[in-house]
């Protein structure tokens, strides 16, 4: 009797779960919904959290020295942490150059000569020096805000680049960056900023650069879609697809691509004679 | 003296039997440890998070405990009654307010004391070193912010009718005094006129509470605050503490009693 009182049981639990599975998945509006309980719970506000949260990480990443909106005349968008990123690749020639100029603000107060006497003594119980968490791992201490950041906002795609940044640049942590960055591309799927790094994971990371090239591929035409579209992509990032495009077809010694490439990025404007002297001494390789 | 520490003793007792302390102290550790549970990139190391959430919530229940207590001390003593055979008593009204204050602030102290021993455990299990002077640092420097806040508020309970206005209009002094006190120099600068000379003097004039909070300082591993700046600010502090304890008492003793 036992026995059959339990078979009965599970069997009228998976008929239950049958009729059950497709009405809630029919009663989920969007199924491919990336919006995550705390966003849904916060509405638009969540928006406004989530630039509040990247800018945590950005004061994070120089130490908790960050000025406040009484100490800067401008408003914008963090820079240091997405200026690491994008000088990913300036940062080398500079070396070559032996200046960084990044560096050079290291180790000096943000706030300048204090106006009164409340003010100095005020200074000394802030963070008043201008450090980088720049020694091996420590640039985990930002993570969890740019993870916040994103889940409040998942159409802001500085933070994903960022969070990218920081976890390829951390051999522990380099494998979480593909996971991050194609949740960003759920939820920006026309993302050719998401796209380029991506291909920077691949090439870098997974020493894989054929699939970085498809991935790049794929940005620029994204980028060549918003351009068409009059979405006024951003050019450098444009630039920068190309530029690694430029990289990867010479480390094929694929001068064809080469000239493909730079003909495009000769067409954004930038540097024309430079752009056209390599055009030129491509073609007369080729020859 | 002895009368002093009499009424300090009772404001203690009164402390350890309500359940405030109690319930934000488990409040703060449930949110903390939760939050010391969320995954971030499977990292077990990521710790400075876990300090900022932790502080965050020892400065706002520290804050809601030394407020909350200091502002029914003597409007409870006067509902109940009980004011009228304390001061039958020799004991003088400044006494009673001094009393008072020293009952509070030492409550506050206990308090503080649980909260940082939390607060070192959880830091100190993740990051694996215990930076024991500059977290007495903080705690001393917490101590004696919630000092000035004490005698604001008893100062406050004597002028203000209600304990619920007296608290609300304290919460709004200090919050406003830690977010924009010590920017008032600099939007006095982009000011003109009359209104750049009161923004002025109300900056000269308020305490500083926000030399205080050294939360971005213990955060961040800053290491030890520099010991003359450090002795300065509790000085300022304490003549702040004092200046609010003397206008309770010449409140206190101006101040009609019957009901």
């Amino acid at each position: 009797m036992t026995r059959l009182l339990l078979g009965l049981g599970i069997v009228s639990a998976f008929s239950l779960s049958t009729w059950l599975q497709p009405r809630f998945a029919a009663m989920q509006t969007n199924p491919n919904a990336t919006d995550s309980a705390l966003g849904i719970l916060m509405g638009e506000s969540s928006r406004v959290f989530a630039n509040h949260f990247l800018l945590k990480a950005d004061a994070y990443f120089h130490s908790g020295t960050y000025p406040s909106v009484f100490d800067t005349v401008t408003n914008k968008e963090p820079s240091a942490i997405m200026g690491e990123a994008h000088a990913d690749h300036d940062h080398d020639a500079d070396q070559v150059h032996g200046k960084d100029e990044h560096d050079d603000h290291h180790e000096e107060s943000i706030y300048g000569e204090p106006h009164d006497w409340i003010e100095r003594l005020g200074h000394s119980f802030i963070p008043t020096l201008h450090t980088h968490l720049d020694k091996p791992g420590e640039a985990r201490e930002i993570l969890p805000w740019l993870k916040l950041s994103a889940e409040l906002d998942p159409q802001k795609i500085t933070t994903y680049v960022a969070a990218s940044y920081w976890l390829r640049h951390d051999p522990k942590h380099a494998d979480e960056a593909e996971p991050f960055l194609r949740q960003g591309l759920r939820a920006n799927p026309d993302s050719y900023e998401i796209l380029l790094e991506l291909g920077k994971y691949y090439n870098e990371t997974k020493k894989d650069p054929v699939r970085a090239r498809n991935v790049w591929e794929l940005a620029w035409a994204k980028w060549q879609k918003q351009k068409a579209a009059d979405k006024k992509p951003d050019e450098l990032t444009g630039a920068e697809i190309l530029g690694e495009l430029v990289k990867e077809a010479r480390s094929r010694d694929d001068a064809h691509s080469q000239i493909q490439y730079l003909e495009l990025l000769k067409d954004l404007g930038f540097d024309k004679a430079a752009l056209q002297q390599q055009i030129d001494a491509l073609k007369q390789r080729s020859k | 003296m002895n009368n002093i520490f009499a009424i300090a003793s009772v404001v203690l007792k009164e402390m350890y039997r309500r359940k405030d302390f109690y319930v934000l102290f488990v409040l703060t550790a449930l949110i903390t440890l939760v939050m010391g549970s969320v995954n971030i990139f499977n990292d077990d190391k990521v710790v400075r998070y876990l300090k900022e959430i932790c502080l965050l919530l020892i400065w706002v229940s520290s804050l809601v405990i030394a407020i909350t207590t200091a502002a029914r001390q003597i409007p409870a003593e006067r509902e109940s009654r009980t004011i009228f055979p304390l001061l039958a008593k020799p004991i003088s009204r400044n006494q009673m307010i001094l009393g008072k204050f020293v009952g509070c602030w030492i409550a506050c102290a206990l308090v503080l004391v649980v909260f940082y021993l939390f607060f070192g455990v959880i830091s100190g299990a993740r990051e694996h070193f215990w930076p024991v002077v500059p977290y007495m640092q903080a705690l001393f420097f917490h101590w004696i912010f919630l000092g000035i806040v004490i005698a604001l508020v008893l100062w406050g309970s004597l002028v203000f009718t209600a304990v619920s206005s007296n608290a609300t209009i304290c919460f709004i002094i200090v919050a406003g005094i830690m977010l924009l006190g010590g920017h008032l120099n600099q939007i006095a600068g982009r000011m003109n006129g009359i209104s750049a000379t009161i923004t002025s003097a109300i900056y000269y004039i308020i305490p500083h509470l926000e030399f205080y909070d050294l939360r971005d300082w213990i955060i961040h591993d800053r290491g030890v605050v520099a010991w003359g700046p450090w002795l300065i600010a509790s000085v300022y502090g304490l003549v702040y503490s004092a200046i609010f304890l003397g206008l309770a008492c010449i409140a206190f003793r101006r101040k009609a009693l019957t009901l």
